[in-house]
């Protein structure tokens, strides 16, 4: 029926560099358990609903995490 | 089987009531289906929405002021109608409107409050949304972004959001649905004896 998590996603100054930060309670109740911060990547979807990305090798980004170590997990898709 | 519908026994008026009724509920549900998703978005704040809110406080001190001449003038000094004060109380007729830090495309942030989240950015500069084709698509440049844009855009001209596994959308939708299906169901049980099965 739904998780129970919660969270906020502002642009803050953190650690002297602006930055996006999410901010979350996580909980597993009713099978929940995720967080995530969302962008699309196609800027018209008139035009497509993807991008072509075929001549990069891959995404950098800088990520800094202030949880508990080895109990979350960090995923991109 | 066929079901032949017959003349009901509750009156016509109590089963159009019915009718409208689930039809109605019917049109909440696709409503809701339309604007919400199963999964629960935050709400991106401030930014965006911040001229508008500087319009309305500039009106709101406006009309404020207006509640005050006409508080003192109560008695038509004018020889204004009830109308003309109840358009003047109510803003549309003679509100002075401080236009000083309204928005203009031509006007710098000089003299504005400057939010330490908005990288330098007046409130006014960034909720002047440019259009799609002013951005550059991150597979062109490279850059997804760089937070050089306002939050929440993207300096390629998407927006960020934040998403929670939160359902209460999902078990609102629940309870109408099942709070349809058994009014439908109770619609079927009072119109049984009228159906005629061949």
């Amino acid at each position: 029926m739904g998780g129970v998590s919660s969270g906020t996603l502002v642009r803050e100054d953190f650690n002297g560099r602006i930055s996006n930060v999410l901010t979350a309670n996580v909980r597993l109740e009713n099978n929940g358990g995720f967080v995530q911060m969302v962008t699309d990547l196609a800027l018209d979807h008139s035009v497509s609903n993807t991008v072509d990305a075929s001549q990069y090798k891959g995404l950098e980004f800088d990520v800094f995490y202030t949880g508990v170590a080895d109990k979350e997990n960090f995923n991109v898709q | 089987m066929t079901i032949l519908f017959q003349k009901p026994t509750s009156t016509y008026s109590s089963r159009m009531i019915t009718v409208i009724l689930l039809c109605f509920m019917q049109s909440i549900l696709i409503f809701s289906n339309n604007h919400h998703f199963n999964v629960a978005a935050f709400v991106i704040p401030t930014a965006m929405t911040s001229a508008s809110s500087r319009i309305v406080s500039s009106s709101t001190e406006a009309r404020a002021t207006d509640d005050k001449v006409d508080s003192s003038t109560t008695t038509n000094k004018n020889g204004d109608n009830k109308a003309m004060s109840f358009l003047k109380k109510i803003g549309k007729v003679g509100t002075k409107v401080d236009f000083t830090h309204a928005i203009g495309v031509d006007e710098g942030s000089g003299g504005e409050k400057v939010s330490s989240s908005l990288d330098g950015k007046c409130e006014h500069d960034i909720a002047i949304r440019k259009a799609n084709h002013a951005y550059k698509s991150c597979v062109e440049s490279g850059m997804i972004d760089d937070l050089s844009e306002a939050f929440p855009i993207t300096s390629s001209g998407t927006r960020w959001a934040g998403v929670t596994d939160n359902g209460e959308y999902i078990i609102l939708y629940y309870i109408i649905y099942i709070y349809c299906a058994l009014c439908f169901m109770y619609y079927i049980l009072l119109n049984l004896s009228s159906f005629s099965f061949i």
